[in-house]
């Protein structure tokens, strides 16, 4: 199979999970016990009024109608309309999303630096210094919450040293033009060095707190299975051809680990995207993380379920290029 | 590196290999002494365990780090004994090539075959261009029987015996002096594994490589081997030319081995084996290391045996 | 049956020949102290705690001191004794928590693999779709609509949960369902309930017990991540995760106190927890390790 139409089946399989998702993610928030119209309202609210809402809701109409009308709406982009704002769900979470894939993708940098190199020379020297440190880090670091780990880094770093902003994404005083929403990409289009350079101090905080924090699982994976991978045949044979560490690590045993190491990925970038939440609320970074959280206060429930089901497919996007990346890393997947 | 006729290419004396593990250190090879002459093939035999594979990875030194070598190894001139793992890299591919025993684990499966001679080649040339790689690559699958259009495919799309006709090649591109086959053709079937024999000869003649077979089967030496010498427990019980280790076996080990061959014969109702087994390696007894189970056991045999000359070979008893 | 016990004595055994000698049994011996320590501190929390944690004893943020170790809060309250009061909830409801998962995993798990069928399908698609979602995710939309309280919390983590249980289960009765024994069972007449939980359940069970230690520490950190946000028990009561929020407001008065001790308390807990789960996990599952 070619690695195109192995795409574009992946990508039909993918539409059944999303529904499944979407069902799962309605039901769940229909059946729970909780009234979310008492809830807006408060428990004193006149009959009147709580049925006025309902009805402005859709909440007046029978169960399987009113999922349909959710489903029509994922499918048209139409999320549903904040009832604190008043605004598009969607438009507001465009507007927002940016700020949470810019943070992602720098935290995702870091954690795929630490968890490849830290973890494949951890394996190749096994039980030496090195992978005594890392097995302590991923220890360590796995029961470290990555909220508290922020305040600790806002407390030396902002607090204390003050180098960098305790939160925030970008200075007042910054005007790059706004393309992609994406700051650091924006800056650099703009070549504005000075802008870049603030918005930089703005993410380094955030994305070294969860890029850490979401670092100690990965680099225990990437150890192991490296370990595993260095007792096989293969890398045996690897070096009885001459060939150097750099290649037998990393050209063989390093890219056979990451095999199993993708099975198990769409987790883990769950886990980054739950992190994100915390840490957009522990820095004030205006991400959908925190956009989520906000609304939760104000009680916005068209707001809520629209960001969750927006994780929902965020989360499989992801997943699907993961899938690809691992056909491309391991073609046995393709045949 | 370039050799008379005759030549000696490697040479082994008084080698020791002792594996460090948590018990202790594991004997592995423990006194061997052996020479490879240039364009010959030697076949070393054994029982499992009785480190023959040891010795073979060990010419190589890919051992686990804390393995312990002493004695002397020549591989052409130089001693690789006291070498370090950067300069055993020149030695390693170059000038002694290995074929492993499973060619399904050890072809890494989703590395295009164009790639592992690429980047082997490009090791210990490094100016090759891509071009002249693929050429070699191309010139050499064709010569183990591989159609060269193939190099494009990654190795599971290989069948076993394709696997390590690949394997083969990429033990050959470099042209090493040596080629040791551990056991190349245990995990294939009957039919393979004597094309793969053939092929391995074959090759051998067409470009004056030494070759180092290790086996547990006599049948395979015996299709292929100049000379033969039987290891049993970390050391060389007997070696000599094919015939004579076949035909006037000295030592009684070699002999009882020879009998436990399984044939055909319809006559031949009982399946030879040799009772008991071999001592651990972690703590041999002094003495002859057979003598638990030699039929023609003495008072003598407690001491420990010296190497006779015979009959053109060595015999240990 | 006789086999299947002897099997298991063996095991035991084993565990605490490893409990005592090598580096995992200290692991395990460390991980289960640093747990039964907080399991004191919250049951013995009033007889340890110097002040009431939920009443103003001394200034608004003040420093720590021989009078206050740990300093007090915003509201004037004894940080120290909000640390130890706050174990109560941290660990009811990360026990409770993946209690119900098990409650609700470890049945369905059952029933659909030893069913099948397109109950076990539709069973095993939701389940998988609930799993790949991020758990802390679910647990927030769920604690938004249920609202604040110890068991409306542990409800919205267990969900989180419940499919790994669920998955498990389903997957090892799968495969055990077509043994000898159970087939024997089964031709001996013995009803379906009978082969469910005489014959599969122990078989399955200590896969399942690895798993519930390993969560233990994660839904700590749920708990102390949905009380964070605002979504845990309502105030006053003593919780770290809420504690660390409105600790937070404090970060640029460089008041460090009000975030290290309630921080620590969580990652000390973690530890514990993960340690301990580490540990058994090594010992009951040796093949677990590698795959993660």
């Amino acid at each position: 199979m070619s690695l195109r139409s192995y795409i574009i089946t992946r990508i039909i399989l993918a539409l059944p999970m999303i529904f499944i998702l979407l069902a799962v993610i309605f039901f769940i928030l229909r059946i729970i016990p909780g009234d979310p119209v008492l809830a807006i309202l408060g428990g004193k609210a006149p009959i009147e009024v709580i049925q006025q809402k309902r009805h402005e809701l859709g909440l007046d109409k029978p169960v399987i109608v009113q999922f349909f009308d959710y489903i029509r709406g994922v499918i048209t982009g139409n999320l549903g309309t904040s009832t604190l704002t008043n605004r598009s769900v969607f438009e507001e979470l465009k507007d927002r999303f940016p700020a949470t894939l810019e943070l992602t993708i720098f935290s995702f940098l870091i954690v795929l630096v630490i968890g490849l190199f830290w973890g494949a020379e951890s394996a190749w020297r096994k039980d030496e210094g090195l992978d005594i440190v890392a097995r302590v880090y991923s220890l360590l670091l796995y029961a470290i919450p990555v909220f508290w780990f922020g305040l600790i880094l806002q407390l030396i770093f902002a607090s204390y040293l003050r180098w960098l902003p305790v939160g925030g994404r970008i200075s007042a005083v910054t005007n790059f033009k706004i393309v992609t929403g994406l700051y650091v990409l924006d800056a650099l289009l703009s070549k504005d060095w000075r802008g870049l350079l603030d918005v930089l101090r703005y993410l380094t905080l955030p994305s070294i707190t969860l890029g850490l924090v979401i670092s100690s699982v990965f680099l225990r994976m990437v150890r192991n299975n490296t370990v595993l991978m260095l007792s096989k045949d293969f890398v045996k044979a690897a070096r009885a051809r001459g060939l150097r560490k750099k290649i037998v690590l990393y050209g063989h045993a390093v890219r056979n680990a990451f095999v199993p190491i993708f099975t198990i990925m769409g987790m883990e970038f769950a886990a980054l995207l739950a992190g994100a939440i915390l840490t957009e609320t522990t820095f004030s970074w205006p991400g959908i993380g925190s956009y989520l959280v906000m609304k939760i206060r104000y009680r916005d429930f068209p707001a809520i379920q629209g960001t969750i089901v927006f994780f929902a497919l965020f989360i499989v996007v992801i997943s699907i290029i993961i899938d690809i990346v691992n056909a491309l890393v391991d073609p046995r997947v393709r045949y | 590196m370039s050799y008379a006729k005759d030549e000696i290419v490697l040479k082994a004396q008084g080698l020791k290999i002792h594996y460090h593990t948590q018990k202790g250190y594991v004997r592995a090879v423990d006194g061997i002494d052996l020479f490879v002459r240039k364009g010959e093939t030697i076949g070393v035999v054994g029982e499992s365990g009785c480190g023959k594979s040891t010795f073979g990875q060990g010419i190589l030194k890919l051992l686990p780090a804390k393995t312990k070598y002493e004695g002397e190894l020549l591989v052409g001139t130089t001693n690789v004994i006291p070498l370090d793992e950067k300069e055993m890299k020149k030695v390693r591919g170059k000038i002694v090539g290995m074929i492993f025993q499973d060619p399904m684990t050890s072809l890494n499966p989703i590395v295009k075959v164009e790639k592992l001679f690429h980047e082997t080649l490009k090791e210990h040339e490094p100016n090759i261009s891509m071009e002249i790689s693929r050429e070699r690559t191309a010139r050499i699958l064709e010569k183990v029987g591989i159609e060269p259009e193939r190099m494009r495919e990654y190795p599971f799309q290989f069948s076993g015996g394709m696997r390590q006709r690949v394997m083969i090649a990429l033990a050959l591109v470099l042209n090493p002096d040596i080629v040791i086959a551990d056991e190349p053709t245990t995990s294939l079937d009957v039919i393979v594994q004597a094309q793969i024999l053939e092929l391995l000869d074959e090759l051998r003649r067409s470009y004056n490589t030494s070759v180092i077979l290790i086996t547990h089967d006599l049948g395979v030496v015996a299709q292929m081997a100049d000379r033969i010498a039987v290891m049993y427990a970390g050391q060389i019980v007997e070696q000599n030319i094919k015939n004579k280790i076949y035909y006037q076996p000295k030592h009684p080990y070699t002999k009882l081995l020879l009998k436990s061959i399984p044939n055909t014969n319809p006559k031949d109702l009982q399946l030879n084996f040799i009772p008991g087994s071999p001592p651990s390696l972690l703590d041999v007894p002094p003495g002859c290391r057979f003598a638990s189970r030699c039929p023609f056991k003495m008072t003598v045999c407690e001491k420990e045996p010296p190497v006779f000359e015979i009959d053109e070979g060595q015999v240990k008893c | 049956m006789v086999k299947n016990k002897s099997f298991l004595s063996e095991r035991i055994g084993e565990f605490v020949r490893d409990l005592t000698g090598s580096g995992t049994g200290r692991l395990t011996i460390v991980g289960s102290s640093i747990l039964i320590f907080f399991i004191v501190l919250a049951i013995f929390a009033p007889y340890i705690a110097p002040y009431d944690p939920t009443e103003k004893v001394g200034l608004s943020l003040e420093p720590p001191s021989r009078q206050f170790w740990f300093g007090t809060d915003n509201l004037g309250r004894d940080i120290l004794s909000r640390v130890i009061y706050g174990s109560r909830i941290a660990l009811s409801i990360s026990f409770m928590g993946v209690a119900i998962a098990f409650l609700i995993g470890v049945p369905l798990g059952l029933f659909s693999g030893y069913l099948g069928g397109w109950v076990d399908r539709i069973l095993t698609l939701i389940m998988d779709a609930m799993y790949i979602f991020p758990g802390l995710v679910l647990a927030i939309a769920i604690a938004a609509v249920l609202g604040p309280g110890v068991i409306n919390i542990s409800l919205s983590i267990a969900v989180v949960y419940a499919p790994t249980y669920f998955r498990i289960i389903r997957n090892q009765v799968a495969s055990v369902k077509s043994e000898l024994y159970v087939e024997a069972a089964r031709a001996l007449g013995a009803k379906n309930w009978e082969i469910l939980l005489k014959y599969i359940f122990p078989n399955v069970l200590p896969s399942v017990v690895v798993v519930l230690s390993m969560n233990l520490a994660d839904a700590l950190m749920t708990e102390a991540g949905l009380s964070f946000l605002g979504l845990g028990i309502a105030p006053p009561t003593p919780d770290w995760g809420f504690d660390l929020s409105s600790g937070q407001r404090f970060v640029l008065s460089r008041a460090w106190w009000g975030i290290l001790f309630p921080g620590l308390a969580i990652v000390f807990a973690a530890l514990g927890f993960s340690m301990f789960s580490e540990g058994i996990n090594e010992l009951l599952n040796p093949t677990i390790r590698e795959r993660r």
